[in-house]
């Protein structure tokens, strides 16, 4: 019994180390030759499930099984998506077919987003931090649910239940050639945008494609240009390459979850229904009244929390920075070492953190979906006002002074005669 | 930077164990057995301090009879006057948090009023 065991495990260590790359195989295999010297029973077996061990950390063993198991929920919820608008679907129904594209538009951006974000580029890597790696899963999980939540509510919405509707009448807008057009539109726009962030220089002729893009898409295929760019924006502020602090963007996605709790509050404490769909005046009226709520509510929130991000970044841009300053004492604030434009841009970061997290979030919860289109033109609004307001309210140096004061106080504690749990 | 981070207590011990033999090529299971840690805490420490070039490893030359080749390690001229730095001044760190410790056990022992009056400085 303890020979087989001890051989089955020298078999997994063997196998498994196979599975690790080149460079680090021989490190499997070398934990497997030494087991013949370690005496046999307790002492052996230890040494080969270290050995597993080994194996298992530099294969990402826990990481893969984790993104395995991302990956199986991700297909459960678009399945059930998909039934969701599949069921009891009656030919005919415009409603259904355009839901079935969205979860479709759901499923291709969420299989083309990991091979994205693992190219080096706008979109990826993934951040190294754990409240970057949390807001991007976290995100993909609200854009599913939000998509969800979209689909559920064409289920449910008076007037559009199964039944409810006149069989056999016209597809409505639905074009399946449309729908598959405004998805090729996206890829494209995507795939120019990237080919040209690329290169340094044509950043801006990006940036421009890119407006130019959303504007054309826009009039085509709203609701995907909205999932595009949503998942574009998560992806983006918590890359790598991401000039956004984990501290910001924490900031920005908690203001964000809270504002769509306190709309949500509101909306069950005035007691609102969700809103019917179409142009009749109803559906203008409720519109409006909900725009009337979500927008101080965004404005506020967002506003608050560009500020308070931009308040507290150094004005200094780059951590070599913040180190020179850091070593050169306070003294007088450098006009060009310290520009306010790092603060304006931690706080917009953060206000559009908020924004995005909280669209997604009051689709989800209260399922006013027009507020996917407004909260990002609302965040940056408010947005824009808090973060300038932070960055010229915020006195030059304030943090780096702290910092700084805070350091030569810790240092003085330690010098003979000024220890103060000695001094009395 | 990760190159300046402070070693480990576990670390240091490899490494104090590779120095004792600096020019000697040790297999594992011998510095197992000198540091006392387990094969999953040895070889991810040996891994990351070949990465850093501090380490080199090898196969052995020749097939010994009825075992199979092992892996050998030693550290480079770079490993060695790391190592030798961070020993050192692991035992300067060691030293003073022990003379610390004395002092805050002396005044820890003291009665209240003589601490408050600063008898302990």
């Amino acid at each position: 019994m303890t020979q087989q065991l001890t051989r089955a495990l020298a078999w997994m260590l063997r196998r498994s180390a196979r599975a690790l790359p080149a460079g680090r195989r021989e490190w499997g295999e070398a934990v497997w030759a030494e087991a013949g010297q370690v005496p046999a029973g307790w002492s052996r077996w230890c040494w080969l499930a270290g050995g597993l061990r080994l194996v298992a950390r530099e294969a990402q063993v826990t990481r893969r099984i984790a993104y395995g198991l991302g990956a199986v929920l991700v297909a459960a919820v678009v399945a059930w998506a998909a039934w969701l608008s599949w069921q009891r679907a009656l030919p005919g129904d415009a409603d259904r077919l355009v839901d079935r594209a969205r979860v479709i538009e759901l499923a291709a951006v969420l299989a083309v987003l990991p091979w994205v974000s693992r190219r080096r580029g706008v979109f990826g890597p993934g951040g190294s931090s754990a409240v970057m790696r949390l807001l991007r899963i976290g995100g993909c999980a609200a854009l599913c649910a939000m998509v969800v939540s979209v689909v559920h509510l064409d289920q449910t919405a008076p007037g559009r239940r199964v039944g409810d509707h006149e069989p056999g009448g016209a597809l409505g807008n639905f074009r399946l050639a449309g729908e598959a057009r405004d998805l090729a539109l996206l890829a494209v726009l995507l795939t120019v945008v990237l080919v040209l962030s690329a290169g340094r220089r044509t950043r801006v002729a990006a940036v421009l494609v890119a407006i130019a893009g959303c504007w054309v898409l826009f009039w085509f295929g709203p609701f995907q240009l909205c999932t595009g760019l949503y998942a574009a924006g998560i992806l983006a502020a918590t890359s790598r390459r991401s000039e956004l602090t984990a501290v910001s963007l924490g900031i920005g996605a908690a203001a964000g979850a809270a504002c769509s709790l306190l709309v949500g509050l509101i909306k069950v404490a005035a007691d609102l229904p969700v809103q019917p769909g179409g142009l009749g005046g109803l559906a203008i009226a409720m519109n409006l009244a909900h725009l009337g709520i979500v927008m101080p509510v965004l404005l506020l929130v967002t506003g608050a929390v560009a500020l308070v991000a931009a308040r507290r970044t150094p004005a200094a841009g780059s951590s070599d920075d913040v180190r020179q300053i850091r070593a050169s004492g306070p003294g007088e604030p450098d006009p060009v070492r310290t520009p306010e434009w790092p603060r304006v841009r931690q706080g917009l970061g953060a206000g559009m953190a908020a924004g995005t997290i909280a669209g997604l979030m009051i689709t989800i919860l209260v399922g006013w979906w027009p507020v996917l289109f407004w909260s990002p033109l609302f965040a940056v609004i408010g947005a824009l006002l808090g973060a300038v307001a932070g960055a010229q309210l915020a006195p030059p140096e304030s943090r780096l002074n702290g910092s700084w004061m805070g350091g030569v106080f810790a240092a003085s504690l330690r010098k003979p005669g000024h220890a103060p749990a000695d001094g009395g | 930077m990760a190159s300046e981070r402070e070693f480990s207590a576990q670390t240091l011990a490899v490494l104090a164990a590779l120095c004792s033999e600096a020019s000697a090529w040790r297999h594992g299971y011998d510095l197992a057995r000198q540091t006392g840690l387990k094969s999953g805490t040895l070889y991810p420490i040996l891994l990351r301090l070949s990465d850093r070039g501090l380490v080199e490893a090898c196969w052995e030359d020749i097939q010994p009879a009825g075992r199979p080749r092992r892996h050998l390690y030693r550290l480079t001229s770079d490993g060695l006057a790391r190592a030798e730095a961070e020993l050192a001044r692991a035992n300067t760190a060691a030293a003073s948090s022990a003379a610390l410790g004395s002092a805050a056990r002396r005044r820890a022992a003291a009665p209240g009023w003589r601490r408050l009056a600063g008898e302990g400085r």
